[in-house]
């Protein structure tokens, strides 16, 4: 079995007096879609901000591309993410006095690209998205699910090797939640990056090829031990 | 209605849970509100502050007619001169039991004993007033009492002598009482229209800052109403609601801003303005003021939280704007600035130092306007700018649109500043003009420079000249002469001054050259007074006569001299200050005239500091005390006075800058906070996404950077146009204190700077984990 | 699912022959299980028989039989009650999967593997549901959907009974 994209593994986090992370360990693959679900307050999203080196763990590995996230500094991270992660979060996440196409060409212009170019860019991913025409507009004036396919697209932009996205379609409903997740994980599979998923929703879930349940701030990853 | 009223009132303090952002809204509206009534109670106490100071004075008037069974009070000022300051004496002697006592004192002080007023004890006391004290003598008795006195600050001595001493004194009255009607003091309408706008000023950036205190975090003060609506509260109630909210604040503003006054009142009695000081208990603010300022200062903030539902509609399931706000109306703010333009342009027309009235008020009225239009154009600009902006860095492109969104409230916090740097631009300008016009060739001093001037009658300066004449570090006295001469025949015409004395007098005075008895020579004109001297140019061989003055004021002709047909021209540079557009005037050149009024000077100059020399000699002729008159020599000491006066200009106007720069920024700072909370989400995930700190940094500081540097590039230009037709029509150099604009330059840049390095802890904090959590 | 209604409700839009009938119940609802021949004629002779539809003439020409069926008034008023009444939902109260889970708890095994394992069953047929919707038509998506529902549904339950495997142990053991 070849080593994973990213791993953590017997990772402990707690806030305060709360255990959020009792030991859980966890690989994903390139390329692949892996569900990370649970009960709410089970952790979820903590491991996901654990895993893209949004927290930093109090104790365990986190291994991406051989380098141990746990022990980068904070700017090192910081670079990472920005170069080699998105993330797509619940909503609320675009910058409201930006226009959409300056959100999605945001993650470019951050890593030193050229206005133009980095808007046409932004521009081709949001008609990938089937958001085309909404480019000019601020996030205010277009309705949820447009908003999240702008943040897919955001997240996509840079070519990530990994996007993060903690219940993306949690403020959706059924039919745009749907549009949203077969957008993404058909964008994510198109370009090759593997997507970590946070959800609650089973249905959201099986838009995954592979699943792990976060249980009191525990899981065990089948795939890591294999 | 009482009702609402009350539910608000337990929503502002909200049964002991308090979120951050509604204690910092009320912090802000109390402490706004609290500075203005603060900075308006002592407003409200000039009426009282200077009726009670003209009572006081009025009560002073020495009366001279005679009154039955009242024996008269012998009195006689005495101004006691040392340079830097001086100290008004007044030697008293009564001619029996039954003269009046002046106001302030218990007695009139017998000869010997001194009653000194509590800032001549003060002075006194310290270093520069040693030589003061050594010339009254005596030993003080009494402290003069706050009806002896107009202002704290007076330094007012009253030295008892004898009666047979003074009685004959020239310049002694003999006084039967005190006291006349004081002239009732209004509050006219010039002080008015001059106090008004600094008033305004001073005011103005209180003001934006109360309103927007009171705005603060108004979104969530919406959503909290609108979830009252569900619960069937009435859209009136809702609106009585947040009034009561606001009241909250702005109350306690008001307590603590009167707490303020009451505190700070005894330390007015310290403040020093410009040599004046004022008794602090004579700040009693009017009643009627007080309640005006009691109603409309809450009623201001409450206004201000209802002003700002105006465009919303708080509905039970969320809160709907109406429409698009209305567009800026331009006309009228372009209106105010072109009139304000015009009348400075108009002035233009005018000569220079004409004088007249119409173009002094087109000045005052033109620059108000301007001002006030350059304020309100400023949203109109940042408008402008902002919207023609596209690119950049990403932190430059968050700024410029956020900008691009809502821009009012931001102008709004910096217009107020434009109004005061423009103004400090002015003013600062015109008082550097007016103490630049104090000529550099004033300073020519001869080898042995003159350090003190005598005067008296002739007996005394005998006395004077005797006692000098041992006295070490006292190389020469010199005797003179001074009389005022006009041409001949022509009574409103040219006047002059003549200083009369030996060759050596006059060479201490100016460098004549060659001097010989019967030469005379003519100073010129200082610079800046240049037109008056050349107009008036005495022709050599001119006819001129003395003149004296009459006990009423009315010219009395004097000798007719002839002037000899050589008169040397001497430039003022190379004279003594006080001798400038003199003629100087050899005893032998008079031919036998005698002026008829003619003060007769001693000058003494000696070697080492003139201060020195100065001191020696007002020690030497100090058993003379009030009998002579020991000046200091102009020079030195009276720019040093005029320096100070700038300079304590300079401060004042750099605290009231400052102050309202400091007010600018903290309402800056409190437009950042408010919009980083409510986009504490995007923030979050910015972050989370590996956007670094800097760069939201940054976009917080060209945010607050791009309005205020708007602003300032308009308060400078709108503070150029309106100082130069001002200098211009004063006649005062065009020239503009670039130092000084720098320095407002570099405060407003170090006000955007510390605004905006006092959001980074909550910018830290917000784009944290909390943020990403789900509401 | 009623063939009959079915058949009588696609009748309703207008006439048609029986074997247009099969197509078009092919096309909706088959699902992979084609209607017999035989089973539309004996439908359409039992909804003859009852009045409910009736002959609207022979067309002549090739082929076997070309009888035009028509709905009556009596089948309009039968398709509208059948519409307008609920279906009886059948509560799942006693299914094996619960069976199973009282069962694990009571002979001390981990109920947990128990469901933890339904729930990869669960899913590998939602993964595959949902692949199927992303290349079918809208109808397939509408059955589909109904189909990852109900899974949901289930799973929801799985989650909830998961949270209090431990209450429910205490009951079960007891």
């Amino acid at each position: 079995m070849t080593e994973p994209l990213l791993a953590g593994r017997g990772l402990h986090k707690a806030f305060g007096p709360t255990e959020a992370l009792r030991g859980a360990d966890v690989a994903v693959r390139a390329g692949e879609v892996l569900a990370v679900m649970g009960p709410s307050g089970s952790g979820k999203s903590t491991l996901l901000h654990c895993l893209a080196g949004i927290v930093r763990p109090d104790s365990g590995s986190i291994s991406y591309q051989g380098r141990d996230l746990a022990a980068m500094s904070d700017g090192e991270r910081s670079a990472l993410r920005r170069t080699d992660f998105g993330f797509v979060f619940q909503f609320g996440q675009l910058v409201p006095e930006l226009t959409c196409l300056e959100n999605v060409a945001l993650p470019l212009r951050l890593g030193g690209a050229k206005r133009k170019p980095a808007e046409a860019r932004a521009q081709r991913w949001l008609e990938r998205l089937e958001v085309g025409d909404l480019g000019a507009r601020r996030p205010g004036d277009v309705s949820g699910g447009q908003g999240q396919r702008v943040a897919v697209a955001r997240a996509l932009v840079a070519d990530p090797k990994v996007i993060f996205a903690d219940e993306p379609t949690g403020a959706l409903d059924s039919l745009n939640g749907e549009k949203v997740m077969r957008l993404l994980t058909e964008a994510a599979r198109g370009s090759g990056a593997a997507v970590v998923l946070v959800t609650h929703e089973p249905r959201v879930a099986a838009h995954s090829d592979r699943e792990i349940v976060v249980r009191d701030g525990r899981v065990n990853d089948l795939e890591l031990a294999a | 209605m009482i009702r609402d009223l009350l539910l608000g009132l337990r929503l502002a303090v909200g049964g002991g849970r308090i979120s951050g952002q509604a204690l910092l809204r009320l912090a802000m509206t109390t402490l706004g509100v609290a500075l203005v009534v603060a900075v308006l109670l002592p407003a409200a106490s000039i009426n009282t502050l200077v009726s009670e100071q003209d009572a006081r004075q009025a009560g002073q008037v020495p009366q001279t007619e005679t009154r039955p069974g009242v024996d008269p009070l012998y009195r006689m000022d005495w101004f006691i001169d040392s340079g830097d300051d001086y100290l008004h004496a007044v030697v008293v002697a009564p001619e029996g039991p039954d003269a009046p006592v002046p106001p302030g004192l218990e007695r009139v002080p017998a000869p010997g004993e001194v009653v000194v007023s509590p800032a001549a004890a003060d002075y006194l006391a310290t270093p520069a007033g040693e030589l003061a004290r050594a010339r009254i003598g005596g030993t003080v008795v009494g402290e003069v009492g706050k009806a002896g006195l107009g202002m704290a600050g007076d330094r007012v001595v009253y030295v008892g002598d004898t009666a047979e001493r003074l009685k004959g004194e020239e310049y002694a009255d003999a006084v039967y009482g005190f006291g006349t009607e004081p002239d009732g003091f209004a509050v006219n309408v010039t002080t008015a229209a001059l106090v008004a706008p600094v008033a305004v000023i001073l005011l103005l950036p209180l003001l934006i800052f109360v309103t927007t205190a009171s705005r603060m975090g108004a979104a969530q003060r919406e959503r909290r109403l609108a979830a009252l609506r569900l619960l069937g509260v009435s859209g009136r109630q809702v609106r009585r609601i947040a009034a009561a909210e606001s009241l909250v604040g702005a109350v306690a503003g008001l307590l603590l801003g009167g707490a303020l006054f009451l505190l700070l009142r005894p330390l007015i009695g310290d403040l020093d303005l410009f040599g004046m000081r004022f008794f602090p208990e004579d700040f009693v603010p009017a009643w009627q003021l007080v309640v005006l300022i009691a109603v409309l200062v809450p009623g201001l903030a409450v206004g201000a939280a209802i002003f700002g539902l105006r465009r919303t509609i708080v509905e039970p399931l969320g809160v709907v704007r109406q429409g698009k706000p209305a567009r800026r109306r331009m006309w009228w703010r372009w209106a105010v600035a072109v009139v304000g333009g015009l009348l400075m342009a108009s002035t233009l027309l005018a000569e220079e130092r004409s004088n007249a009235e119409t173009v002094g008020l087109a000045l005052a009225a033109g620059s108000s306007l301007l001002l006030i239009g350059v304020a309100a154009l400023l949203p109109w600009a940042v408008e402008k700018f902002v919207a023609g902006l596209r690119g950049g860095t990403p932190a430059w492109q968050f700024a410029v649109r956020r900008l691009q969104l809502e821009s009012g409230t931001a102008s709004r916090v910096v217009s107020g500043l434009v109004v005061v740097l423009a103004g400090a631009i002015l003013i600062q300008t015109l008082v550097g003009a007016v103490s630049s016009t104090e000529p550099e060739d004033s300073r020519w001093q001869a080898a042995t420079p003159i350090s003190a001037q005598i005067a008296g009658g002739d007996e005394r300066l005998g006395e004077a000249a005797r006692l000098l004449a041992g006295t070490d570090g006292i190389t020469a006295v010199h005797e003179v002469v001074r009389a005022p001469l006009r041409a001949a025949g022509d009574e409103a015409g040219l006047h002059w001054q003549a200083v009369i004395g030996d060759c050596a007098a006059l060479a201490a005075q100016a460098e004549l050259g060659t001097c010989a008895d019967g030469d005379v020579f003519l100073v010129g004109g200082l610079r800046g007074q240049e037109h008056v001297a050349q107009s008036a140019e005495p022709a050599p061989g001119m006819p001129v006569r003395f003149y004296s003055y009459g006990g009423d004021g009315e010219q009395a002709d004097g000798p007719q001299w002839t002037l000899p047909a050589d008169v040397r021209r001497i430039p003022a540079d190379k004279a003594m200050r006080e001798v400038s557009s003199t003629l100087l005037v050899t005893r032998g050149a008079l031919g036998g005239v005698s002026p008829s009024d003619a003060e007769r000077l001693l000058y003494v100059s000696g070697t080492g500091e003139p201060a020195a020399v100065f001191e020696a000699a007002t020690l030497a002729v100090g058993p003379l005390s009030w009998e002579v008159d020991v000046r200091p020599t102009l020079g030195a000491s009276e720019s040093s006075r005029l320096d100070e006066a700038t300079r304590t200009m300079r401060g004042l106007l750099l605290v009231a800058s400052i102050f309202v720069l400091a007010v600018a920024a903290l309402s800056l700072l409190m437009l950042s906070i408010e919009q980083i909370v409510e986009r504490r989400r995007p923030l979050a995930a910015l972050s989370a996404a590996g956007v670094p700190m800097s760069v939201l940094a940054r976009g917080s500081l060209w945010q607050n950077a791009i309005p205020v540097g708007i602003g300032v590039v308009l308060a400078v230009v709108a503070g150029i146009g309106i100082t130069l037709p001002t200098l211009r029509y004063a006649g005062l150099g065009l020239s503009l204190d670039a130092g000084l604009i720098g320095m407002v330059c570099a405060a407003a840049v170090l006000a955007v700077l510390v605004a905006t390095a006092l959001t980074l802890p909550l910018l830290r904090q917000v784009t944290k984990l909390d943020g990403l959590r789900a509401e | 699912m009623s063939v009959s209604r079915t058949l009588l409700a696609l009748l309703e839009p207008g006439p048609r022959h029986g074997y247009d009938l099969k197509r078009a119940y092919d096309e909706q609802f088959a699902q992979g299980k084609q209607l017999a021949y035989g089973q539309v004629y004996s439908t359409l002779s039992r909804l003859l028989r009852n009045g409910l539809v009736e002959e609207a003439g022979v067309e002549h020409g090739a082929g076997p039989d070309r009888k035009r069926y028509t709905i009556t008034d009596a089948g309009v008023t039968d398709i509208e009650t059948w519409l307008g009444t609920a279906e009886s939902p059948e509560p799942y109260l006693q299914n094996t999967l619960y069976t199973k889970v009282v069962l694990a708890l009571l002979s001390g095994r981990s109920a947990q593997d128990v469901l933890d394992t339904q729930r990869s069953a669960h899913l590998a047929v939602m993964r595959d549901l949902t692949r199927r919707k992303a290349d079918g038509d809208l109808a397939d998506q509408l059955i589909c959907d109904h189909a990852l529902f109900h899974l949901e549904a289930d799973l929801r339950w799985l989650e909830l009974t998961a949270a209090r495997l431990d209450a429910l142990a205490e009951v079960v053991r007891s």
